[in-house]
């Protein structure tokens, strides 16, 4: 047993040593959210969602977000994406664990997925597993309560974009049984539609200090029928997100 | 949502579109095959409900109950049998559902009333059928409870459930001779939700059950609230939201069991107090096929009889009793 944390500690550290010590590609971005939603349980609910992109190197990224709502639930993710260029977009793996404090209901619900994607200019696809367990907030190490583990899901997501990945604005739609704040058993999709918006450089000046061109408008809306695989859908909810993200 | 820069080559913008086109033949052409093939699935209802949606449906049942009120049933003995069939997905044949009549009413010490929690036909037209099943147990004097499935209300069939079921949102009360009384409540989750309404009507109830001193409050509904095996197919759940209301709902309130189908298979699950049977379906011409016998009494208990061929093993799963 000691050997193994001995190897574990050591596998740790390399791994830390390698992700500080080569160049991250891409600039950090942190993204602030207003949130504004509806659904037949919650009726209307607001929040805010804070969410952190943090390139590790030039194949590892790391994502973390947390999100507040007014209908007490608080939920926090967090994503390790090792990534690959291949001769036509860009291959990637997503690990990504979740934790949601139902506080209005008082129990536990988190989640764990493992997905591979392909990105390319205009359409970007996910397919993995995840599961979720549910635990009570009251339940005693002895209880006859269970935590409640749902079976492996398929985790899908399908995302159009109307324009390249490199132009400053975009807009994009798609479907999934996911976000990064929440886990849909997989006959339950979300349907998205979304954009972004680069403010440009407010100066020619290259290497001057141009503090419009560090921000991104983003704004998405997320739409959740119910019964779709009953065949009888229906509307359940929606959500709208709005804000920026400041790219250091 | 801060997405990747990078511009990739130049080949990837005609791959993107081919791959968009691709995508968008290979719907069409199973879209076209499904809908001019498929006379047992509602493809539209993937996309909307011909029939009422909750809330209204939970409306007209409303209207019904106000001027009908609520049954209460009389029970012979303080520990009953309830018996309880679901998924029965009548079509062509009625075998199973046959030797489910035929066992209960041969049963004289079984409680007046049984359970059906949906599904009852498999697609539109076969209500006729399943009905004349129900006229049978009627004409004996013993009473069906119902609740609705989502194939019992696809293709728009809600008002043909409707005008011989009259509401889908409903309770009765079952009273012993020692004047213990039971409340069994109906809800209606044949499209995946309660709905607003539906479930605003349910936390009223609960609360004016919890000061009614009831033995045991029981709920039966068509769609499971989990997802614990790979039993359910390609069929919807509650919402992660409705899932962790209802949870909470049932337990701050007291149920002590929901009933429930739709994913043809057996299990039980234990959360926050409250359990949760999922029931193994009735269907002709399957393996595995089951009603199930309810003992309520001081506690629950009940077993599955099968009524058809099983796998071997399959009746031995650990799960019967408390």
């Amino acid at each position: 047993m000691v050997r193994l944390k001995r190897y574990i500690a050591l596998a740790t550290t390399f791994v830390v040593a390698f992700v500080l010590t080569t160049r991250a590609a891409r600039p950090y971005s942190l993204s602030v959210l207003g949130t504004y939603g509806y659904n037949t349980t919650w009726q209307h609910f607001g929040g805010g969602e804070l969410k952190a992109y943090m390139p590790l190197n030039a194949n590892v990224e790391l994502e973390a977000a947390f999100e507040g709502l007014s209908s007490n639930v608080y939920t926090a993710s967090a994503t390790l994406r090792p990534k690959f260029a291949v001769p036509v977009g860009e291959m990637f793996v997503d690990a990504s664990v979740l934790y949601k404090a139902v506080q209005r209901n008082r129990m536990h619900n988190a989640a764990g997925a493992l997905s591979l994607g392909y990105r390319m200019d205009y359409v970007s696809l996910q397919v993995g597993c995840f599961t979720q367990m549910w635990a009570d907030y009251g339940r005693m190490w002895n209880s006859e309560e269970e935590y409640v583990i749902d079976a492996l899901n398929v985790l899908y997501r399908l995302s159009v974009n109307v324009r390249p990945l490199c132009e400053r604005w975009n807009i994009y739609f798609g479907v999934s049984d996911y976000t990064e704040l929440e886990y849909e058993r997989m006959w339950q999709p979300i349907f998205f539609l979304g954009a972004y918006y680069d403010f440009p450089p407010s100066s020619n000046f290259e290497y001057e200090y141009n503090a419009a061109s560090h921000f991104r408008l983003l704004a998405e809306v997320l739409c959740k029928p119910t019964g779709m695989f009953h065949l009888n859908a229906s509307f359940y909810g929606a959500k709208v997100k709005v804000g920026f993200a400041y790219k250091f | 949502m801060v997405t990747d820069m990078k511009r990739f080559s130049s080949n990837s913008v005609q791959s993107g579109i081919d791959y968009v086109r691709s995508i968008v033949r290979f719907m069409l052409f199973w879209g076209v095959l499904l809908t001019c093939s498929c006379n047992r699935l509602d493809v539209v209802g993937m996309f909307y409900t011909e029939s009422a949606g909750s809330d209204e449906r939970f409306a007209q049942s409303q209207e019904y109950n106000s001027t009908h009120g609520f049954d209460t049933v009389l029970v012979a003995q303080d520990n009953y049998r309830v018996y309880i069939m679901t998924d029965i997905h009548v079509d062509n044949t009625t075998i199973n559902l046959d030797t489910f009549t035929s066992a209960y009413l041969e049963d004289a010490d079984a409680a007046p009333f049984c359970l059906c929690l949906g599904d009852l036909i498999n697609g539109k037209g076969y209500q006729p059928k399943f009905l004349a099943y129900v006229d049978r147990i009627r004409a004996a004097g013993r009473q069906v409870y119902c609740t609705p499935g989502n194939h019992d209300i696809y293709f728009g069939q809600w008002n043909v459930y409707r005008d011989y079921w009259h509401t889908s949102s409903y309770y009765f009360v079952v009273q012993t001779p020692s004047g213990l009384q039971d409340m069994y409540i109906c809800l209606d989750s044949s499209n995946g939700t309660l709905g607003a309404a539906q479930r605003a009507w349910l936390e009223k109830v609960l609360q004016e059950a919890g000061t009614a001193g009831y033995r045991h409050i029981v709920c039966f509904t068509h769609t499971h609230l989990w997802k614990k095996d790979q039993s359910q197919g390609h069929t919807s759940n509650f919402a992660l939201e409705e899932t962790y209301d209802l949870a909470d709902l049932f337990s701050r309130y007291g149920v002590e069991l929901v009933l429930q189908g739709h994913s043809h298979h057996r299990n039980l699950t234990r959360f926050k107090n409250v359990l949760y049977l999922r029931l193994d379906k009735m269907q002709d011409h399957y393996y595995n096929s089951f009603y199930t016998i309810l003992t309520a009494g001081t506690d629950f208990s009940w077993q599955y009889v099968a009524v058809g061929p099983q796998h071997e093993g399959y009746n031995e799963v650990k799960i019967e009793g408390r």
